[in-house]
Order: C-alpha cells, then sequence, then structure tokens
C-alpha cells in the first residue's frame, strides 16, 4: 500500500496553525444577536411563575422565551424509551442549571439585564442529588411520571454458570469500585449560532459536533421540520470525545432564539457553564466479586451497579446494557451475573464520553482481575495471558467473536519496554516506585444499523484533482485525513490531489459521524466503497474511449491506459462527466447488523480491537502525590492507517485517562459544581504528562478496511487501570474510588502502616470552644438555616464592572487617584479572573505597572529590595534575588501569568476557595448572613486546617511564605504618608491584608541579616503551577554546621495567614539536627491543629512537607 | 480612554472602555480571531500573545496597559513556518483550538532556550504548563518545539 500506513499530515493542518481555521465563535454573523439562558438555581423545584415582563421591557432586547413560547417536544437522545428531556423546564426543575427561560438581545449589556430582570419564583422541593439519597426509601421522586422510584431502568445479565452456584475452592476477590466524574473539557466552549431564514423557510446551524446528523436530525423532530429544512454549515470543531455527539442543550435553544427572532443568534457557553452544565462520563458505583480455580483459571464474575444518571436520561441508560455485557467479555469466564441500576439524581445528566461504557468497567475489572492474580499467586501479566480471551477465533462468554487478536504480543511488549520483571521486583512498598499492567478488548463500532451505514460522495474536476463530501464530521481525530488516504489509496493517487469537506449537511450525504471507535472501519469502508464505485465507472468510459474491453483498463497513478494510449483521471472525469460540471459518484456503504440480543448474548461489534499498557510511578508517601514517570502502550487496531494521527490518539488517549484515575473529577455541593474551572479542575497538563512509548502490533484484520480495526477509544480503557494497580504496586494497597488524589494516597499508605488518620485537638483557647461549637451546629441546622434565611436577610451582592482604568504619569499622580478611590492594578491576571467569577471588582482602577519607580530589585547594605511592580517573571530570574526567592517566583502559576503578575499583587491576591470563587453566595461573597459552604463541602485541598474560622478559606500567596522565613518586610504608601509592616502583620485574614484602600506596596525588603540564613522552601500542588495545597518555608544560620540555629518554620495555606511554628522551631533550636527529633516536633505540631472533617490528610502531608525541606536544609550536615 | 496598540507591526488607535480585555480588542474589534477564547480568567493558555516576544494572556490583559508590540498568531504565519510545519508533522494538534496559544507559548520558548534546555522533554513540559490541551497528551507538542532545533529529521507527507 502505497497511501495507507504513510505519515500523512492533518489536512487542515495550515489552517489550524496559522489561526485560520474557523470554529463556531470565529464565523462572522452580521446582525447576529447574542442568546442567553437563565438557569435554575435549584437541584430540585416547582417553578411557581415566571413573569418576563420586565425583561421583556429591557431596551434592546428582542425575545425573551419560556416553556410555554417552545415546541412541547423531547429530545430524542440516544432509545426511544428513555425520552424524558425537554428543550425548558415547564413546571419542575430537576438539577441546577437546567434551563428555564431564554433571552436575545443586541448587546450582551442588555442580554445580562434582561436576564437579571426575569423574575422565576420557584418552590423548592426535596432534592436527592447523590445515588445514595436517590435511592432512599424516603427520597423525593423526580419523575413520578415514569416510576415509583429515582430508578430509571435496570439490566440484568445471567451467563454460564451462576457465580452464587460456583463450586467452592480456588481464589476469589470482591470489592467495590468507584469511578470518577470526568468532564470532556473540549478546549472550544460550547458555542453555537442560528439563523432561521423565513424567506427559505430553513435553519442554518453552526454547531461544533463529531455527529453533525444527529444534530440535525434532533433539531428538525423539536421543530417540526423536515430533516433537509435544517443545514448544518461546516465548522472546523474544538474537541468532541462524546461530549458533543449528541444534542446538548445550546443547539435547540438558540434555535428558538432564531425561529422567535428572524435573526441570527449567537449563545456562547461560558467555560463555568461548560464545565457544570454540559455532560459528563457516566459514573459507576460497582462492586466486583471475581474468581478462579486453584489452577490460576478464571471462573465467576459477580457485578452489581448503581450509575448516576442525573436528572435526564442522556447515554447512560444505555451505556449501562452495553458495560454490562463489555464487562464479561474480555476474559474466559465460565459464569457470570450482573444487575444493575441506572439511578436519577438532581444533577446535570451524565452521558456519552470517549470509551463509553467501556471505561469504568474496564477499570473495575482489571483492577479486580490484577487483584485475583496477586491472589492467587500469579504475575499480573502472566494471569492475563492464561486468562484473557485473545485468541483468533474464539468466542467470550457474551458472544463476542474475535477475528483477529495481538493481544498476547502486546502484553509481551509491554513486558519487555517497561522492564517488567526488574522494575517489578524493585519497586514496591516504601521503594516509592511501582509498576502496573491492564489490557483490554473493545467494540470497533456496533453491530447496529445505523451504525453500519456510511454514504460518501466523491467528485473530480478536469484538473484529476478529487473532492470528498462525508457526513462523518471530524473533531480533530484526523478522521478527514484518513478518508482521502483512503480514496487516494483506492485510486493510486497522491494524498495531496484529494480533499474533503465533512460537515454540511447540504452537501454531504449521511453518515453517524464518530462514536463507538466506527470511523476507521465504517466510514473508511464507505470511502474504499466510493472509490471503487468511481474506478468501475471511469474504467467503462476509459475502455469506450481507448476501444477495449473494461478487462484490458490498466490504471496507473490514476490514469488509464491500454496499449500505448494513455487516458489522465481529469480528462476521464470530463468524459464521465458529460454535461455535469464535475464527474461524481455517491456509494453507500452498508455492513452486517442486527437487533440488540435481550440477554446480552451477541456478538455485539463487526470486529475488536485489543490493547495492552503498563505504567511505571512514582509514588511520595510524605504527601501521597503520584506521578506517572512512564507509559508503554501497545495496541492491535489492525492496520494503521496513518502513523501519525494513530499515535496521537494513543498519547491523547493516555493521558485523558490518566486524568480520570489521578486528578479529574466533578465535585459537586448540593447539586452544584464546586470545580468548575482549569484551576480547580485538574486536567493534566504538560509538566504531569508522562514519557509514552507506543506500539502498534497485529498484522490486519480480515474484515476491516484494509486491514483496519478501531483504536480512539481504547486507549483510555488501557491506561486508567494501569495506573491504579501500579500505585498499588508501588504502596501494597489497592486503590478503588477514582481519582487516587493525595488525599486518598496519603491516607492509605498511614492506615497500612496502623498510624491514625485524625489528629488535632480543640485544647484550651475559647475562640477554638467557639468554633468547634460552631462546626458542631452546622450539620444540625445552622447551615441550612444560614443557607436558607440569609438571602432574605440580605440581598445577594450584586457584581460589578471595571468601569474606568487610569494609566498614571508619576508615583504622585497614582497616590492622587489612590486617594479619590481608585484601586491599584498590578498584573490584572486574578482581578480580572475575579471579574469572570461574578466577584465584586473595584469601579476605577490605577495600573501601577506604569509607575517606573515599583518595577525594581535592588541591593542595598545586603538588603534585597524588590519593587511591588516587579513581575514574578523578572523576580524568577533576578541574579540578585535569593535563591529560594527565584525559585518560588518562578515556581507559581504559569509562565504566561509570571510575565504579568506583580509580587505586590501576589501577596495581596484574593483567597482561592472553590466555593468563593465559583458561585458560592458564601460568608465571604454574600456577608455575614451565608454560610461557610466548606464546613459540609468538600474542604480536602485549599482550606485551613488550623485556626479556620468563620471563613475557612486560606491566604493563598506562594510567595509569602519564604519571605515570611526571611524577615521580610513591606514598605506601604499612601497620599498620607508611609509605612513599614512586617509580612507576618500584613494579613488580617485568609487573602486579606491590613492595607487601606487607598495604600499601595510599594516594595518588599529582605534584611541583611536573614539573607545570611540559608533558606529552603517547599509546596505541595495538585498540578504544577496550581495554587499551593500547602508551602513551607525552612531558614536557619549555618545548617552545614549540623547544630540549628535561628531556625524559623513558616507555613503558608494551612491556616488563615501565613505563620510561624514556634512549637518546631523551638523543640528544635539549639540542638543537634536529629530526624527524630524532626519527627517528634511534627507530631506535636499536628496534634495542636485543628482540622476540618476532611482535611486530616493535609497535616500530616504538611508535616511530610516539613521534614523534607529540613532534610534538605540540613542534608549537608549528615 | 484612547489608546494606540501596536499588533503584528501596525498601529490601531482604539477608545478603550474601561479595563477592556486584550483578547475582545484583538477577536471583536480588529477581526483577529486567531487567538481564542477559552476560559476568560488565566487558566489555560488559549488565548496566548506576545507582548514584547514575552507570552502573556490575552483573557486577562487590559488592553490599556499593554505598552508593547502585541504579535499574534495571525503575525508569525510566515516566521513560524518551520514550527507549524513540525506541529503538523509530530502530531502537535488534533482539534487544533488550543495550537495557536500553543504556538505562540513555543515561539517565545525557541527564542528564549538553548538547545539543550529544549532537547530536555522535562524542561520543555514544565515550560509548556501554561497551556492546557485536550487532544494530544502534549507529546506532540513536545517533538513538534524539539523537532524545531537544527538537523532535524524529514516531514511527512503533505497532503
Amino acid at each position: 500500500m502505497r497511501v495507507i500506513g504513510q505519515r500523512v499530515r492533518h489536512v487542515d493542518w495550515r489552517a489550524v496553525t496559522s489561526g485560520a481555521a474557523s470554529y463556531a465563535d470565529d464565523v462572522a454573523h452580521p446582525g447576529a444577536l447574542v442568546g442567553g439562558v437563565l438557569r435554575s438555581p435549584h437541584p430540585h423545584a416547582r417553578i411557581v411563575s415566571i413573569s418576563t415582563r420586565r425583561a421583556r421591557a429591557v431596551p434592546g432586547v428582542h425575545a425573551v422565551l419560556t416553556a410555554a413560547d417552545v415546541p412541547d417536544r423531547t429530545y430524542l437522545d440516544y432509545r426511544a424509551p428513555d425520552q424524558d428531556r425537554r428543550m425548558l423546564a415547564a413546571d419542575v426543575v430537576r438539577h441546577i442549571g437546567e434551563p428555564v427561560a431564554l433571552v436575545a438581545a443586541e448587546t450582551a449589556g442588555a442580554l445580562a439585564a434582561a436576564l437579571a430582570a426575569l423574575d422565576v419564583r420557584y418552590a423548592p422541593l426535596p432534592a436527592p442529588t447523590t445515588v445514595e439519597a436517590a435511592l432512599s426509601p424516603r427520597a423525593a421522586v423526580l419523575h413520578p411520571d415514569r416510576g415509583e422510584t429515582n430508578v430509571a431502568s435496570t439490566v440484568t445479565r445471567v451467563l454460564g454458570i451462576d457465580p452464587d452456584q460456583a463450586p467452592p475452592g480456588g481464589h476469589r476477590v470482591k470489592r467495590r469500585y468507584r469511578s470518577s466524574y470526568q468532564s470532556h473539557v473540549t478546549m472550544e466552549p460550547h458555542t453555537v449560532v442560528a439563523h432561521w431564514r423565513a424567506d427559505e423557510q430553513r435553519l442554518h446551524v453552526w454547531a461544533p459536533s463529531q455527529n453533525p446528523r444527529l444534530i440535525q436530525r434532533d433539531l428538525a423532530q423539536l421543530f417540526g421540520l423536515e430533516v433537509p429544512a435544517v443545514h448544518l454549515h461546516e465548522l472546523t470543531v474544538g474537541g468532541d470525545f462524546g461530549g458533543r455527539t449528541q444534542i446538548s442543550s445550546t443547539e435547540a435553544l438558540v434555535c428558538a432564539l432564531s425561529i422567535a427572532t428572524g435573526r441570527p443568534v449567537k449563545l456562547r457557553q461560558s467555560r463555568a457553564e461548560e464545565f457544570a452544565f454540559t455532560k459528563y462520563r457516566v459514573p459507576w458505583d460497582v462492586t466486583l466479586e471475581a474468581a478462579c480455580d486453584v489452577d490460576g483459571r478464571v471462573t465467576t464474575l459477580r457485578a452489581d451497579f448503581d450509575i448516576d444518571n442525573g436528572a435526564y436520561n442522556q447515554a447512560a441508560p444505555g451505556e449501562m446494557a452495553y458495560g454490562a455485557t463489555a464487562l464479561a467479555s474480555s476474559y474466559r469466564w465460565r459464569g457470570y451475573r450482573a444487575d444493575g441500576r441506572c439511578v436519577y439524581t438532581a444533577k446535570t445528566p451524565s452521558s456519552s464520553f470517549r470509551g463509553a461504557g467501556g471505561y469504568a468497567v474496564t477499570w473495575a475489572l482489571e483492577c479486580a482481575v490484577d487483584e485475583l492474580a496477586e491472589r492467587a499467586g500469579w504475575d499480573p501479566i502472566d494471569f492475563r495471558l492464561r486468562n484473557a480471551v485473545a485468541d483468533p477465533g474464539e468466542v467470550s462468554l457474551t458472544g463476542w467473536q474475535v477475528r483477529s487478536s495481538a493481544l498476547a504480543e502486546c502484553l509481551e511488549t509491554v513486558r519487555r519496554e517497561i522492564d517488567w520483571d526488574r522494575r517489578r521486583q524493585q519497586g514496591g512498598p516504601g521503594t516509592g516506585r511501582g509498576v502496573g499492567v491492564a489490557c483490554t478488548i473493545h467494540v470497533t463500532a456496533l453491530a447496529r444499523d445505523y451504525m453500519l451505514r456510511s454514504s460518501g460522495a466523491l467528485d473530480i474536476d478536469a484538473d484529476g484533482r478529487v473532492h470528498l463530501r462525508f457526513g462523518c464530521g471530524d473533531a480533530g481525530t484526523g478522521q478527514k485525513t484518513i478518508l482521502c488516504q483512503a480514496v487516494a489509496e483506492s485510486l493510486g493517487i497522491d494524498p495531496g490531489r484529494v480533499s474533503i469537506e465533512a460537515t454540511d449537511t447540504d452537501r454531504t450525504p449521511p453518515d453517524a459521524g464518530a462514536g463507538a471507535s466506527r470511523g476507521s472501519f465504517v466510514s473508511v469502508s464507505a470511502a474504499r466503497t466510493l472509490a471503487a464505485d468511481a474506478r468501475a465507472r471511469l474504467t467503462e468510459v476509459a475502455a469506450a474511449k481507448l476501444h477495449v474491453p473494461p478487462g484490458d483498463v490498466r490504471w496507473d497513478g490514476g490514469d488509464a491506459s491500454a496499449g500505448p494510449d494513455t487516458i489522465s483521471l481529469g480528462d476521464l472525469a470530463v468524459l464521465a462527466a458529460g454535461d455535469e460540471p464535475a464527474f461524481t459518484v455517491e456509494s453507500t456503504w452498508v455492513g452486517d447488523s442486527h437487533d440488540p440480543a435481550p440477554d446480552g448474548h451477541e456478538d455485539i461489534a463487526p470486529t475488536y480491537s485489543f490493547a495492552a499498557h503498563a505504567v511505571e510511578v512514582e509514588v511520595d508517601e510524605a504527601t501521597g502525590v503520584v506521578r506517572v514517570l512512564r507509559v508503554v502502550a501497545a495496541h492491535d487496531s489492525g492496520t494503521v492507517l496513518n502513523p501519525l494521527s494513530a499515535r496521537g490518539q494513543v498519547e491523547g488517549g493516555v493521558v485523558m485517562g490518566m486524568g480520570a484515575v489521578l486528578s479529574e473529577s466533578l465535585v459537586f455541593e448540593g447539586g452544584r459544581v464546586v470545580n468548575p474551572s482549569y484551576v480547580d479542575y485538574d486536567v493534566p497538563r504538560a509538566a504531569e504528562s508522562p514519557d509514552i512509548t507506543t506500539c502498534f502490533l497485529g498484522d490486519g484484520d480480515p474484515v476491516g478496511p484494509f486491514g483496519a480495526k478501531g483504536l480512539g477509544e481504547i486507549p483510555l480503557l488501557a491506561i486508567g487501570p494501569a495506573v491504579t494497580n501500579a500505585i498499588s504496586h508501588a504502596i501494597g494497597v489497592r486503590l478503588d474510588a477514582a481519582p487516587h488524589t493525595p488525599d486518598q494516597v496519603l491516607a492509605a499508605i498511614r492506615e497500612r502502616d496502623g498510624r491514625s488518620l485524625r489528629t488535632g485537638s480543640v485544647g484550651r483557647s475559647p475562640k477554638r470552644w467557639w468554633i468547634h461549637a460552631m462546626r458542631w451546629l452546622y450539620p444540625r441546622g445552622l447551615h441550612a438555616t444560614l443557607r436558607r434565611w440569609g438571602p432574605r436577610l440580605a440581598p445577594p451582592v450584586p457584581p460589578t464592572v471595571i468601569r474606568e482604568l487610569a494609566v498614571p504619569d508619576s508615583e504622585q499622580d497614582a497616590l492622587a487617584r489612590l486617594a479619590a478611590g481608585a484601586r491599584p492594578l498590578g498584573g490584572g491576571t486574578d482581578l480580572l479572573a475575579r471579574e469572570t467569577q461574578g466577584l465584586p471588582v473595584p469601579e476605577l482602577l490605577v495600573d501601577l505597572t506604569a509607575v517606573g519607580g515599583l518595577a525594581q530589585v535592588r541591593e542595598e547594605d545586603g538588603a534585597l529590595r524588590i519593587g511591588g511592580a516587579v513581575t514574578l517573571a523578572d523576580l524568577a530570574g533576578h541574579p540578585a534575588a535569593d535563591a529560594v526567592l527565584r525559585a518560588t517566583a518562578g515556581s507559581i502559576a504559569t509562565p504566561q501569568i509570571r510575565n504579568a503578575a506583580t509580587v505586590a499583587g501576589n501577596l495581596c491576591q484574593a483567597k482561592r476557595c472553590w466555593f468563593f470563587r465559583n458561585g458560592f453566595d458564601c460568608y465571604k461573597r454574600g456577608g455575614a448572613t451565608r454560610p461557610c459552604y466548606a464546613v459540609l463541602g468538600d474542604h480536602r485541598f485549599h482550606h485551613a486546617v488550623d485556626d479556620g474560622h468563620r471563613c475557612q478559606a486560606v491566604t493563598p500567596s506562594d510567595l509569602a511564605t519564604p519571605l515570611l522565613a526571611l524577615d521580610a518586610t513591606v514598605a506601604v504608601r499612601s497620599a498620607r504618608g508611609d509605612r513599614v509592616l512586617a509580612v507576618a502583620d500584613l494579613y488580617d485574614g485568609p487573602g486579606e491584608t491590613v492595607l487601606a484602600p487607598d495604600e499601595l506596596v510599594t516594595a518588599i525588603e529582605v534584611p541583611a541579616t536573614a539573607r545570611e540564613r540559608t533558606t529552603v522552601a517547599r509546596r505541595l500542588a495538585l498540578w504544577q503551577g496550581a495554587f499551593a495545597v500547602a508551602s513551607v518555608a525552612v531558614s536557619a544560620r549555618a545548617p552545614e554546621s549540623g547544630v540549628v540555629a535561628d531556625l524559623r518554620v513558616v507555613l503558608g495555606g494551612v491556616a488563615p495567614t501565613p505563620r510561624r511554628i514556634p512549637v518546631i522551631e523551638q523543640a528544635l533550636e539549639g540542638r543537634r539536627y536529629d530526624a527524630r527529633a524532626v519527627e517528634r516536633a511534627c507530631v506535636a505540631w499536628e496534634r495542636g491543629t485543628h482540622p476540618l472533617a476532611g482535611n486530616h490528610w493535609k497535616v500530616f502531608a504538611t508535616s511530610g512537607l516539613v521534614r523534607a525541606a529540613l532534610d534538605e536544609l540540613y542534608g549537608g550536615a549528615r | 480612554m484612547r489608546s494606540v496598540l501596536d499588533v503584528n507591526g501596525e498601529q490601531h488607535e482604539l477608545d478603550l472602555r474601561g479595563a477592556e480585555r486584550l483578547l475582545d480588542v484583538l477577536r471583536d474589534r480588529l477581526g483577529l480571531t486567531g487567538a481564542k477564547s477559552a476560559c476568560r480568567q488565566g487558566e489555560c493558555g488559549a488565548c496566548t500573545v506576545l507582548v514584547d516576544q514575552r507570552p502573556v494572556l490575552a483573557c486577562v490583559t487590559p488592553a490599556a496597559v499593554v505598552r508593547g508590540a502585541v504579535t499574534t498568531v495571525e503575525g508569525v504565519a510566515e516566521a513560524a513556518e518551520p514550527l507549524r510545519q513540525a506541529f503538523a508533522d509530530e502530531g502537535g494538534f488534533q482539534c487544533g483550538f488550543c495550537t495557536p496559544g500553543q504556538i505562540m507559548r513555543a515561539l517565545a520558548l525557541l527564542a528564549e532556550s538553548s538547545a539543550e534546555e529544549i532537547a530536555d522533554g522535562g524542561t520543555v513540559r514544565a515550560a509548556l504548563a501554561g497551556n492546557v490541551c485536550r487532544c494530544t497528551g502534549y507529546a506532540g507538542i513536545v517533538r513538534a518545539l524539539q523537532r524545531c532545533a537544527p538537523n532535524q529529521d524529514q516531514e511527512a507527507t503533505d497532503v
């Protein structure tokens, strides 16, 4: 093959890398209105009334729509019996963020004013926001019309012998696994433009999706239009991963606004909405009981699971049915039973996500199999080789028939490439290292009629250029490129002569888009068929022209010849086109399909792919931080159509799957997402991405086009359990709840060592007793009372906008403006973030970076003076600055932030509590009548473990910690005069300073005496550049002597303000440095803390940081 | 406030409102849609542009405080040709939404780093921490950057 198997560039590379590619928000639509959605603030409530009168009266508003104004139809979504979702809530809202009303307006300002003027009255109802609560016999039923409980659907599978009746003996493991709430986080926030053209009676839509036809079909149905009356336009798609493969809520809402106004309307979703109100991966809570006989052969598998559906049915019921089958399809089980429930909860619905149905079950199963192997005394790779469904011709208990498989080769390859035997032996508890493995089978498409059907069209012009038209979409996977390759290969031409469009529904024939890893099989089959049809037609034309029988026509480089005569492809196309403008062929490929088997026993896909991954991890036993060092990914996806895009699918899938087990999960509080931002939801970044070795094995599949099988999803399936198994090897404890954040890992390590997971004490301080009493009262009604009555006692603080930004011409000018009411602006990186977050911001600002003298670093008599407007990047690179300050400044946030953010801005930035930042109307946002959401909510990372007060947040400045250890002072100036503060005295609350509104920080000064000491800093962050969970700085005189002298131990992120820790300092001061004394001092400090219920781990992790920092400081002395 | 903004070598006289963001000025007023709006709070890097050759986040930069020369991806299409090809040849992008930001970040990094620093995967990865990519797993981006050191291997076939 000449083109298949070649590294061909992504067809859109020029447009993408030049910034010219047009995404939904980049398309200009003259006269477009801006659309907006009013969303439910309640997880479950009856809508008492909606008044749109005031909103309609806002100047510039063109439409205000409620459920009464839009068609009363349910979305088609995934499966007919499940349909329960409407465009706008009419009587009842069932999750926070459910669309209630819509506005289209001339400007963003008018839109905001109209949304604020909509008057909706709700009667809140009890809201079961977790699966556990929803299954309680007393739970409010979310859909009383669909049943008496919150169980949306169930599944049962019984295949082979009954696991409960299995003969005794052998080995058995049982464990409950809980997968994470992973968000798709497409880089492009969902933006849709719609334009209803009354003159054409057509709806024009620009909507990013990997499956434009499904969007078209659902929109037509919702608005009672014929399918061709909905026209989806060509568009570059900024990622999908299954999140946009079916209609979300945005598309129909913006169409409704355009139909109501007759104008083009654009609706942009903010990043916070993207996280909080779009689909997320279906979370599984699955208990597996797996058994094998004494010879290490698997026998039976028992599975019980509940999956979190959210408030409406989208993909979850179908995913459950699929997953229930997939569970028993990868090993040679002799008996299997599964019972599952898909449960409604008052949250945004979960839905399809790359690897759908297979992701969570494979993770749980591969962890269980690993544990079973260990129990039976087998090496994890050997156990898999012995038991996996892997032989061509083999049929799984569930009916899946293997057509080609290189799984054994994959397992042997990862064993060799990761140096398994040696690392397995060298790693383990106490070494900080571990290796793990996992393998899997995965479907290539599903054997359903809608999925095994693809049409394409091909045009050839007079120059012999081939243009393809497919309706499959391409969200970046390289789908378009491999279709071009398939046609180029089949026609024997250079791929540079083939172009493609893949979305426009007027111009392309139908295709079921990306899903179930079908693209490289189904759409490529269609492309090959299309090229063959074109070749057959052109052969006839050539034969007629050359006066030979068709069988005598030879093809070379796209040209036809017979004897000495040759006709070029372009000339043939002209001949074949006749009176038409171009030669065009359209054809449809249809595979063998069948209806779902009721018992789950069926050959569910045309063929199956295989993969094995091995992973090496490093675990810091002192903090619980896990780092993936290396991944070896071996895949059998048949023939690799394009090694460039195939490798990208594996590498991207590995990192995305790693995220799902290590760091990514939406956190909910009362049904509201707590972490809807890139800072708080930890998508893996480059710094966390491991070294990945990708290997493709296998000779090609007998049924796949060119021998190809699916690839897009399977990398995610194998990586997750391989990571979990590697951590288990490293720490000697099996983890079973994803993601494995440091709190979980550290708790597992301490439990392993028989050490307590709790610490702290109330002590004798009356203030602590008061705080303790408050915390006790929170779950006993105080939280609910404040939450319910607080807003009635005092209205929420409205967001403000920055009206004026002054650039001063001198320091005097700046001080005068501050005195007149303006507030200082440093880099602006936090201030503008706060504006986006809807937090109050000053209306008048004065740009301090314009004041020359404030941006200098200089040494004077041994002291270091850092101007307030010095950027973190400049401090990090300044030769005069102390190493610890350079290192700390260089570790804060990201390079781009460091180029703008200033030292004074870093010290004075507001708290990073995720409730405060992300829209919770808390004590610090709404005032004294509001609760602190951290007390009962998730406070594992960024809240105080000591001396928290009404607000549990901490001061986020990482720079303050070493500055405090260096006895630094802050020079402050206002029109009223100068003053100098110790850094220790700068704060009077979490991220709150004692500075008066008109004061500015002119400089930070580190005294010469402190600079003679040695200072070391350490931080614990969830990703490199994240705000520190805890930071430590230790500073002492002449540590090389081995005797502790003039010691400072400073902690940041553990108490509302950074502080020195006298209990540790005094225990060590004046003595010879001794690790045991440090350990004792740290434990003494731990016992004196006052953590919240869920952040005791942070006390221990901070202790770990202190020990590591002191070890570094005194390392040279030993 | 009236202000003059130098973008890709062109001077633009603008009447800026309050803390109007550089990103909005570029996209909405100047029609330069290469820099993307993906978070509007300085957390993802999709809006990365250069100000006096240093990468900054246009979404949290008030346009009024920009005193240097702004360079966007549209301004480097030719200068960055080898880097763009390297992104294409090494799988440095898939959906492409983060790519303009990645390219601008990468250009600054290549300009300010030694060959040894670029050869070190760990250093490059750390330097890219401000640019989130959800598609590639970063490996292709790192390779693309490293390929832009001299004497690298041949390109893939161009479609």
